[in-house]
């Protein structure tokens, strides 16, 4: 279509656009439009027996055509002879409807359920899907409120199978790109009144909370647009898990079981010992003998005064360790005098000091009482042999304490090992324990949803995905995937020696359990990728094909073209179980 | 019966255009107040739309005679009268054009121009309306009816979403989107 591009067009005047209204004429236009449509309506009937005749005529014609091609069809394939180098086109015929199940008469039937309007409810579907339903909530076409008993009609879709049965289109445009839904669940909700179908209240709102296969917040919730036959994104939907959720620490189950008891006792007792190991090891330690460090001798110094003490060793043995040695005041003692030194002073004690290597000389003379601060000083040959026994000292000190550090550090490494050991039991005994209470949990909130909505199937779903619709339809909650890629080629479908035209091709991935849809033309330029496993279903005539993961895998391949055999599906087949058996989805 | 209050209209509003419609459904002359209240709307739709006045008035007639012929399939759905006239008026006015009768054109003022051009972060200069022009004629319809009815006929989201029946989000994001590529492609251009 050609476009103009105009700026700043002359306005028309509001006079100029009121002058033109004309109501009357709109009316009087009206009218005779209805008149006119009147008078066909009743001449309609007359032609209505021609029109169906001529359709039922044509209709029988076809269904002889196409019974005799596949009884045909059949039996060659049986023989394999007669038609070797010849291939037959299975042609479908062209179907427009929006919602298309993959067989006419496949079978995804509504679960219905009974609502008071007035009061409304909770609907507990077998899935243990819920649907709530706020007070008044519905209204007639008329716009008027519903009173009394409504049927509500429901239906989920979960994987591929239940896709195809129910024919929802799921496919997505968008930016002209063709895009393909990811399904994490779908539902299809109406509502009907004595066979009338009724609609949600304006500023009214169900919420669903829908079972869903598939966990994650990547899903956006879509409407299906039946008029404007689209997707329509609506937000997203909210992820719950379907276990925790519902737990309620406030329940009975929250008391802990026997063995919770016996495991949280062992952490505890662990604790216990682990405390006693280390203080067994401090004892062991501070136990040790502690080696003293020799003191170092040191040499008199001349200038300093000092005290030599005449003793006689053989009455004060205790003295005998300062034999040989003068004491040399310390400059702290500030009472010293010369005088001190010429006193002949009548006792004479050598005591301890807190200073490492000096002591108090504490001299008296009647009742005079002096403390001086003194230490030890050698000079000459008594200066060498003490240093002989020093150095002799010295080396003894070394080999102990180096024994006493070796003897410890044994005591800290059996510790560390033991507390290794005692640490790898508790942390055993504490992940025991919080599986047991992890299982507790579960239990309990199975219990609790069990009790509510029933058993669930804790192998298939995963997560309750709660949302809100205002008007009746399909609501899906999907993730839009584009078209498989990887290796490109032009893919031909055949049975036998028959070649399939059909107008849809469901192309299956069976590792996200998703489904491509595509025309018989996009085949020209069909990619997948060979490593991942596929199976095709085509529909020719409401004969379903079946191309499995084995046959899609075993697809010949050419430099133009990919051939993939099918083989019909039988005609039993008509819902979603029996198709999510033969699809191995 | 209460409504919700729409981006236009209160639930009283929205309430009495429903009695309105219901009268009408009966008996045609009860459509006046409905004609006279959307006559001057629906017709500057479609004179945006057109380049002809005249058309555009025939145009207009013939939304309203379709809406009351068809008035009997009406159901209030949450959303104002106004967006289902809206929809009859696209409608009818792609029909014009796939009939040949006018030609698609999209009428813009200067100041509606810089205004885009703010959106997208753009300076507005003379030069470039040409270029603006030629990259406006070659969007596909739902886009362009996206820029029309925001930049030119300076809709909500709200609105132009119950019109185009997408969410106020979607009308956005694609709005944004196709704002994006415009951009891109102005500048492609400008190199």
């Amino acid at each position: 279509m050609e476009t103009n591009f105009k700026i700043d067009r002359e306005k028309i005047s509001d006079g100029e656009i009121e002058s033109r209204k004309d109501f009357d004429a709109l009316v009087k236009k009206f009218k005779e439009q209805s008149m006119r449509d009147a008078k066909a309506r009743k001449r309609w009937p007359k032609i209505r027996k021609l029109v169906y005749t001529t359709v039922i005529a044509g209709f029988l014609v076809v269904c002889t055509v196409s019974i005799n091609e596949l009884t045909k069809d059949k039996s060659h394939d049986s023989t394999t002879t007669s038609v070797a180098d010849k291939k037959i086109i299975l042609k479908d015929k062209e179907n427009k409807k929006f919602i298309r199940p993959v067989l006419a008469a496949s079978k995804a039937p509504y679960s219905k359920y009974a609502v008071n309007a007035k009061s409304g409810g909770t609907i507990k579907h077998t899935s243990t899907s819920k649907i709530i339903v706020p007070k008044s909530a519905f209204v007639k076409k008329d716009g008027k409120e519903v009173n009394g008993t409504v049927e509500i009609h429901y239906r989920e879709m979960h994987d591929v199978a239940d896709q195809l049965v129910s024919g929802i289109p799921m496919h997505y445009d968008t930016a002209g790109n063709k895009m393909h839904f990811e399904s994490a669940g779908m539902i299809d909700i109406k509502g009907f009144q004595g066979g009338e179908e009724v609609f949600i209240k304006p500023g009214k709102q169900l919420d669903i909370d829908m079972v869903s296969k598939k966990d994650g917040d990547r899903f956006n919730l879509y409407y299906l647009d039946t008029v404007g036959r689209k997707w329509t994104c609506i937000g997203k939907d909210k992820v719950v898990s379907l276990k925790e959720e519902h737990y309620t620490p406030a329940s009975q189950n929250d008391r802990p079981t026997n063995l919770e008891l016996v495991y949280d006792y062992n952490i505890k007792k662990l604790e216990e010992v682990k405390q006693q190991e280390i203080t067994s090891t401090d004892k062991k330690i501070t136990a040790l003998p502690t080696p003293v460090v020799p003191q170092k001798p040191l040499a008199a110094d001349k200038d300093r005064k000092q005290f030599k003490l005449n003793v006689n060793f053989n009455q004060y043995p205790e003295l005998k360790a300062f034999e040989g040695c003068v004491f040399e005041v310390d400059p702290s003692n500030t009472q010293y005098t010369k005088e001190f030194n010429t006193i002949a002073w009548s006792d004479a004690q050598i005591s301890d000091s807190d200073i490492k290597g000096k002591y108090y000389l504490n001299l008296s003379l009647g009742y005079r009482k002096e403390k001086l601060l003194v230490y030890p000083v050698f000079e000459g040959k008594k200066l060498e042999e003490v240093n002989i026994t020093f150095n002799k000292k010295l080396t003894e000190y070394q080999k102990a304490l180096t024994e006493r550090k070796a003897k410890e550090q044994k005591f800290k490494e059996d510790l560390a090992i033991e507390l290794k050991k005692i640490e790898a039991e508790q942390k055993a005994m504490a992940a025991k324990l919080d599986a047991e209470k992890k299982k507790r949990k579960v239990s309990a909130a199975e219990e609790m949803y069990a009790q509510e909505n029933g058993k669930i199937d804790e192998t298939d779903f995963k997560v309750r995905r709660l949302f809100k619709v205002s008007n009746f339809g399909v609501y899906n909650s999907d993730c839009a995937q584009k078209l498989a890629s990887g290796k490109a080629t032009s893919a031909e479908l055949v049975w036998g020696n028959h070649m399939l035209q059909p107008n849809s091709i469901y192309l299956v991935n069976n590792a996200n359990n998703m489904m491509y849809t595509y025309s018989y033309n996009e085949l020209y330029n069909f990619r997948y990728d060979p490593k991942q496993d596929y199976s095709m279903i085509v529909a020719v005539n409401e004969q379903l094909f079946m191309c499995d993961k084995d046959a899609f895998k075993n697809a010949k391949s050419d430099k133009e073209k990919t051939t993939f055999a099918f083989t019909p599906l039988s005609l039993e087949l008509f819902d979603a179980e029996e198709l999510r058996k033969k699809l191995g989805v | 019966m209460t409504f919700s209050p729409k981006y236009h209209a209160t639930a009283e509003q929205i309430s009495s255009e429903f009695m309105q419609i219901e009268a009408a459904k009966k008996d045609a002359n009860y459509f006046g107040p409905i004609y006279d209240k959307y006559y001057k709307q629906i017709f500057g739709y479609i004179y945006q739309r057109m380049e002809d006045k005249e058309v555009a008035f025939d145009v207009t007639s013939q939304v309203f005679l379709k809406a009351l012929t068809n008035l009997h399939k009406y159901e209030f759905k949450g959303v104002p009268f106004a967006s289902w006239l809206y929809r009859i008026a696209h409608s009818e006015v792609m029909q014009v054009f796939r009939d040949r009768k006018a030609k698609r054109t999209v009428n813009a003022d200067v100041a509606d121009i810089k205004h885009l051009c703010e959106e997208m972060q753009e300076n507005y200069y003379e030069d470039f309306l040409p270029a603006l022009g030629q990259i406006i004629k070659t969007l596909p319809e739902d886009e362009l009816q996206l820029i029309e009815m925001r930049f030119f006929e300076k809709r909500a989201f709200k609105e132009i979403a119950e019109i185009m029946m997408m969410t106020e989000t979607n009308a956005k994001v694609k709005l944004y989107r196709v704002l994006e590529r415009i951009k891109k492609t102005l500048t492609k251009k400008s190199k």
